[in-house]
C-alpha cells in the first residue's frame, strides 16, 4: 500500500510541472455495459496518435454543446465569442478551418466556412468523441492540418428498452430539455434522441469599453435550439451491418454587440437549420471488412441586422449549403500479421450565398475526389509500421500526394507502454468563401499545406484498486500557404495565400482511479504547451515573425477530480487558458493587445438513485465558482458564476447516463 | 485519507501554469499634447481594438493609446477619423456608432454623442449658440446635425432618395455651403446650405467619390475611387474632378486608363496648389494636372493606408498598415518626397488629424 500511495504521489507531483489526461474510457474501473465501438477501423492496429474523451466528462457535459466539453482538452483550444455564440476550435496552434469534424465519419465542417461552430453541436448527440491528432487524420480526411475530431455513435446489442430524460434548468432563463429512447432487439435498434434548449442569456458583467464603466446585462444573446435524431441499425446476419442516421437541428440566436457598441438600436440574428443522413452498410467478408456509405448534409442560413429605429436593414443574407458524400471502404487481411486498407470518397458541394439588401452573392459547385491505400504490419512482438497515401482532387485538378508513416513500439513486453511516432504531409482546400466570396475571394487561392510530425508515449498501470495512465505527446508542423484576408486598394478585403506557421509543443495527459470500498476517485490532469509561430515577415518593419499567433494560448491546462460513493458524486473541474495575444507582434507592454490568462472553476455534485430497474437522479453545478471576469474573445463578456440543475430519470439503464 | 495530496498538488500544477508576465503600463498619461498631429488609429473590424496617438514634430516624440492612457477605456471599434474644434478633439468610432468628445490637450473624456449607426465624419461650424456639427454615416441615410458640445441631436438631413439611400463620407465647408460626398454606391456630391440646411443641389462625379478637398483658386477636387470588380454598383475607371464651386460644374476630369487603379486620400497642401494621393505609392500633382506619370513616394513594401499632409508646413505624413493586424507605422517625408523619419503607431493608421498650437 505504501508503494501504491508513493508512486500515486509522485505522478502528481509530475503532473504539477505540467498539468491533461488522455482517455478516460479504458482507464475506468466502473463495471458499465459493454458498448460495442462502432468504428471505421480498428484504431488499436494503427499507430494513431489521439485522445479519447472521458466518460465522466461526457455525462458532466450531456446538456452542454461540444465547445463546452471541448475546453476540457487543452491541446484544443476553443475560441469563443460568448455562452451559446459562435465558438471555433483550433488543434496546437493551427487555424479554426484546420479542424475536421467528423460526424460517424461524415464530415461536419461547411464547405463555405471551412469550419464548425462547436456551439451548435450539443454532446447529447455523440456516444464517444476522439480527436485525432495531425497526420493521424488523414485516413478520414485530408485539410486536418492540426487534427479531426471524430464523433460517434455506439450501439448497445444487448439492450431491449431504454428510456431517459435530462432535464436541466440553469442561470439566465436557460432551460434544456433531453430525452432518449432505444428500442430493439439483436437484429434491428431504433435510437431516437430528441433535445430543445433556449436560453434569454442575459447574464451581467462588468461593461469595461464604454464611459463611465458600468454593470450590464449583456442584450440580445438569446438562443433556441432544437434538434431530433434517429438511428437505425440493422444486424440482418453476421456478415451484415446497416445503419441509417438523421439528425436535424434548429437554432436560433441573437448577436450580442461589442461591448463598446454604443449606436442605433439593432437587431441581429442568426438562424440555422441542418440536417444531415448516413446510410452506412458494412459488411464482413472472408478477407476483412466493406464498408459502403452515404450521406446528405444540408445547411441553411439566415443571418440579418436590421436597425429599427432607422427601418434600415443592413445585411439580410441567406446561404444554402447541399452536400453528399460518398464513401468505399474495404480493410482487407493480408495474412496474421498484415493490413490493407483502401478507401474512396467522392464528394459533391452545392453552395450558394446571397444577400437581399448589397443584392451580392455567389454560388458555386465543387466536386472533390479522393483515393487512399494504407498497410499497417507487425514487426515481432512489438513492432507495428504503418504507411498511407492519400490522392486527392477537387475542382478537376489534382492536388498534390499526402503520404504518411507512422510506427508503433511496445517500450516493454507488458502490454502498457507504447511509443508511437508519425509523420505525413496534408493539404487542406480553401473554403469556398475565400474562394468565391464577393468581394475578395480569390480563385487563385493555393490549398495551404503542412507537413506535421507526432511522436507520443503512452503507458498505464492497473493494480488492484489503482488505475494510472498518462501520454506524453510531442508534435511539430509547418504549415505553408496559410491563408489570410487582407485589404486591397479597393478597401474590401481579399484572400491570399500570405503565411508560413511553425506550430510545436507538447502535451502531458495523465490520470489515475483509485478505489477503496464504495469509494471510487478519479483523478484528471494535463497540461499543453503550444508555441505557434509565424515565419515570414511582410516587410521589414513587420515584427510578427517569430511571434505566436493571436489567440494562441502558449500555455493551457486542466484538471479535475470526481468522488463518488453510493450514488452520490462530486466533482471539480478546473481549466486554465494563459495569455493570448490579439495582435501578431504579440507586445506585451502593450496592455490593450492581450487578453488576460483566466482560471475557470465548475463544480459538481449529484445524486442517482436505483429503484429497480430504474433510475433517478439530480446533479447541482456552480459554473464559474469565483466569478471570475473574463474574455475568450476581445470585448465579448463571458458568464460569471452561474448556475443549473439537472433531473434525470430513466427506465431501464442506459450506457451512458448511469456512470454517476 | 489518499485523497490529501491530490488537491494541494493540483493547485501547485496551476499555480506554476499561471506563471505569466502581467502587462505593463506605459505611463503616458497626463502628456499635453499642442502643435503636431493624431493618428486615428482604425484597428481591425469586430476587434475593438481603435487607439490614438499623438506626434510632436518639435520634440520627435510619439505617444500611443492616449485615449486609453487618459480614460482607462479603450476607444472602441473602428475609429475613422476626427476633428478638432476650439479646444476638444472629437473621435468618430465608427463601429461603435458614436463620437467621443475629448480634451484635445490631453484627451480626457467630456462627452460623447451616441446612438449613431455608421459614423464617418464630423465637422462643425459657427460660434457659441449658434455652432453646430454635422456627422456623416455610411449606411443610414441621414446626416446628423448636433450640438457640439451637449451632445444632443438637433436634426438631421434626409438622404433617402426614391429608390437609394446615399451613404455620407467626406465633408468640406465651403462659402456657407457643405458639400458631402457620397461615397459608398453613389457618385454625388450634395450640396446643403448650412443656413436652412437643406440639399440645394447635387454635383455628379466619377463613381464612389472618397475624398475632396479645396484649393487655393477655391474649386473643388474630388477623387473617386470607381467602385470595385463585382460590385453590384458596377465598377468603372477612377477619375479626379475638379468642380467649380460657384456654378457646380465638373470642369475637368482625369479618368485613370486602368480600372485596377483606385486611388483614395486626396490631400492638399499647406500653399494649396499641389494635391497628393495614394495609387500605388504617394503622387504629387499639380493643379494643371502634372504627376500622374511616377509615384512621388514609391511603396516600397509598405502598405500605404492612409495620407497626410502638415496643413502648416506641407509635411507628408504617410500611414502603413504593416499586416492590417499588428501596429502599424507612419513615415513622415517632406513635399517634395523625401523621407524625413518615421515611428510606430497603433493598428491600422488610417486617418490624421493635424493639431495646431495651443492658442494663449
Amino acid at each position: 500500500m505504501r508503494k501504491l500511495l508513493y508512486i500515486y504521489i509522485i505522478s502528481l507531483l509530475f503532473l504539477a510541472g505540467l498539468p491533461e489526461l488522455a482517455s478516460g474510457s479504458e482507464a475506468d474501473t466502473i463495471h458499465i455495459n459493454e458498448v460495442e465501438i462502432v468504428r471505421s477501423s480498428p484504431v488499436h492496429f494503427a499507430p494513431v496518435i489521439s485522445a479519447d474523451m472521458d466518460t465522466i466528462s461526457m455525462n458532466l457535459m450531456a446538456g452542454r454543446s461540444l465547445s463546452e466539453l471541448l475546453s476540457f482538452q487543452p491541446a484544443v483550444h476553443i475560441k469563443s465569442a460568448g455562452r451559446g455564440a459562435l465558438s471555433t476550435a483550433s488543434f496546437r496552434g493551427t487555424d479554426a478551418s484546420h479542424t475536421k469534424v467528423y460526424w460517424n465519419g461524415i464530415r461536419m465542417n461547411s464547405p463555405m466556412l471551412g469550419q464548425v461552430d462547436f456551439s451548435l453541436v450539443p454532446v447529447w448527440i455523440v456516444d464517444e468523441l476522439s480527436l485525432l491528432y495531425g497526420g493521424s487524420s488523414l485516413k478520414e480526411g485530408s485539410g486536418a492540418l492540426g487534427g479531426a475530431v471524430m464523433l460517434e455513435a455506439s450501439v448497445d446489442w444487448n439492450k431491449r428498452l431504454g428510456v431517459s430524460l435530462n432535464q436541466e434548468i440553469a442561470s439566465f432563463n436557460t432551460l434544456g430539455t433531453y430525452g432518449r429512447l432505444s428500442m430493439g432487439d439483436d437484429k434491428i435498434k431504433s435510437e431516437t434522441r430528441v433535445y430543445r434548449n433556449r436560453s434569454e442569456n442575459n447574464y451581467p458583467y462588468l461593461n469595461t469599453d464604454i464611459i463611465p464603466r458600468q454593470e450590464q446585462r449583456l442584450d440580445q444573446a438569446a438562443y433556441a435550439r432544437v434538434g431530433v435524431l434517429q438511428e437505425i441499425y440493422i444486424r440482418p446476419g453476421k456478415k451484415h451491418e446497416v445503419s441509417v442516421r438523421l439528425w436535424y437541428q434548429e437554432a436560433e440566436r441573437d448577436l450580442p454587440p461589442l461591448m463598446s457598441q454604443e449606436g442605433a438600436s439593432r437587431v441581429e440574428k442568426q438562424e440555422d437549420q441542418n440536417l444531415r443522413t448516413s446510410l452506412e452498410w458494412k459488411l464482413y467478408p472472408g478477407f476483412g471488412t466493406v464498408l459502403v456509405r452515404s450521406g446528405y448534409a444540408g445547411s441553411r442560413m439566415h443571418y440579418f441586422l436590421h436597425h429599427n429605429s432607422l427601418e434600415y436593414s443592413q445585411f439580410d443574407s441567406r446561404s444554402q449549403e447541399n452536400s453528399l458524400y460518398n464513401t468505399i471502404q474495404a480493410d482487407v487481411r493480408g495474412g496474421s500479421r498484415t493490413r490493407f486498407q483502401f478507401r474512396t470518397d467522392l464528394n459533391r458541394h452545392d453552395a450558394g450565398i446571397r444577400d437581399l439588401v448589397l443584392d451580392e452573392g455567389y454560388s458555386h459547385l465543387r466536386n472533390e475526389g479522393s483515393l487512399v491505400a494504407s498497410a499497417h504490419r507487425e514487426f515481432g512482438k512489438r513492432w507495428i509500421l504503418y504507411a498511407l497515401l492519400r490522392q486527392e482532387w477537387a475542382d478537376g485538378k489534382w492536388l498534390p500526394s499526402m503520404p504518411s508513416a507512422g510506427f508503433s513500439y511496445r517500450l516493454f513486453k507488458s502490454n502498457s507502454y507504447h511509443l508511437r511516432g508519425n509523420l505525413s504531409r496534408n493539404y487542406n482546400l480553401p473554403s469556398l468563401n475565400d474562394l468565391y466570396w464577393i468581394p475578395g475571394g480569390n480563385p487563385e487561392l493555393r490549398p495551404e499545406n503542412s507537413i506535421n510530425g507526432d511522436l507520443s508515449v503512452e503507458f498505464s498501470h492497473k493494480m488492484d484498486r489503482f488505475v494510472f495512465k498518462g501520454s506524453l505527446n510531442g508534435f511539430a508542423a509547418r504549415v505553408e500557404d496559410w491563408i489570410l484576408w487582407k485589404p486591397t486598394r479597393f478597401r474590401y478585403w481579399e484572400a491570399e495565400n500570405l503565411a508560413t506557421v511553425f506550430s510545436r509543443g507538447m502535451d502531458i495527459q495523465l490520470g489515475s482511479e483509485i478505489s477503496l470500498g464504495e469509494w471510487l476517485l478519479t483523478l484528471k490532469a494535463s497540461y499543453a504547451y503550444t508555441r505557434s509561430t509565424n515565419e515570414e515577415a511582410v516587410s521589414s518593419n513587420d515584427f510578427s515573425r517569430g511571434k505566436q499567433l493571436i489567440y494562441i494560448p502558449v500555455h493551457a491546462s486542466n484538471a479535475y477530480t470526481n468522488l463518488t460513493w453510493k450514488g452520490y458524486f462530486l466533482n471539480w473541474s478546473y481549466t486554465y487558458t494563459g495569455r493570448r495575444y490579439t495582435q501578431p507582434s504579440s507586445e506585451e507592454y502593450d496592455f490593450t493587445e492581450s487578453l488576460n490568462p483566466f482560471a475557470l472553476n465548475d463544480l459538481h455534485l449529484g445524486k442517482t438513485l436505483n429503484i429497480g430497474r430504474s433510475k433517478a437522479g439530480f446533479r447541482f453545478t456552480v459554473y464559474n465558482l469565483f466569478n471570475v471576469s473574463y474574455q475568450a474573445i476581445r470585448s465579448r463578456p463571458m458568464p460569471m458564476r452561474n448556475y443549473a440543475l439537472t433531473l434525470r430519470i430513466a427506465i431501464c439503464e442506459h450506457v451512458q447516463l448511469y456512470r454517476h | 485519507m489518499r485523497t490529501c495530496p491530490t488537491l494541494p498538488s493540483l493547485i501547485v500544477a496551476v499555480l506554476i501554469a499561471s506563471c505569466e508576465r502581467q502587462p505593463v503600463d506605459l505611463g503616458d498619461a497626463g502628456n499635453k499634447f499642442g502643435r503636431g498631429v493624431f493618428v486615428v488609429n482604425e484597428g481591425q473590424f469586430l476587434a475593438a481594438n481603435a487607439s490614438v496617438s499623438f506626434f510632436d514634430p518639435e520634440t520627435d516624440s510619439v505617444h500611443n493609446h492616449i485615449f486609453y492612457q487618459a480614460n482607462q477605456v479603450p476607444l472602441g471599434d473602428v475609429a475613422h477619423s476626427m476633428s478638432i474644434w476650439k479646444d476638444d478633439a472629437y473621435i468618430v468610432v465608427n463601429n461603435s456608432g458614436k463620437v467621443y468628445r475629448a480634451n484635445r490637450y490631453d484627451m480626457e473624456f467630456k462627452g460623447k454623442l451616441t446612438g449613431l449607426l455608421s459614423p464617418r465624419f464630423i465637422i462643425h461650424m459657427g460660434s457659441g449658440q449658434n455652432s453646430k456639427a454635422y456627422v456623416s454615416d455610411l449606411y443610414s441615410g441621414w446626416l446628423t446635425i448636433t450640438d457640439p458640445e451637449k451632445g444632443t441631436v438637433l436634426d438631421s438631413i434626409d438622404l433617402r432618395g426614391s429608390d437609394e439611400r446615399f451613404s455620407s463620407e467626406q465633408m468640406i465647408l465651403h462659402n456657407g455651403k457643405l458639400y458631402v460626398a457620397c461615397w459608398s454606391y453613389g457618385r454625388q456630391i450634395m450640396v446643403i446650405d448650412t443656413e436652412t440646411d437643406l440639399i440645394i443641389d447635387s454635383i455628379e462625379v466619377g463613381k464612389q467619390p472618397n475624398s475632396m478637398v479645396v484649393d487655393k483658386f477655391g474649386y473643388l477636387w474630388v477623387l473617386s475611387g470607381g467602385g470595385y470588380p463585382f460590385s453590384p454598383f458596377g465598377q468603372e475607371n477612377a477619375s479626379l474632378a475638379r468642380v467649380n464651386l460657384e456654378s457646380h460644374d465638373v470642369e475637368t476630369m482625369k479618368i485613370w486608363d486602368d480600372i485596377r487603379v483606385s486611388p483614395t486620400d486626396l490631400c492638399i497642401n499647406h500653399r494649396g496648389d499641389s494635391l497628393y494621393f495614394i495609387g500605388e505609392g504617394v503622387y504629387r500633382v499639380s493643379l494643371d494636372m502634372k504627376g500622374f506619370d511616377k509615384a512621388l513616394i514609391p511603396e516600397n513594401g509598405r502598405q500605404i493606408y492612409s495620407l497626410g499632409v502638415d496643413p502648416e508646413d506641407g509635411t507628408v505624413y504617410i500611414g502603413d498598415a504593416v499586416d492590417y493586424q499588428q501596429n502599424g507605422w507612419v513615415y513622415r517625408f517632406s513635399s517634395g518626397g523625401t523621407a524625413i523619419d518615421s515611428f510606430r503607431v497603433g493598428i491600422n493608421p488610417g486617418y490624421f488629424c493635424f493639431s495646431p498650437a495651443r492658442q494663449q
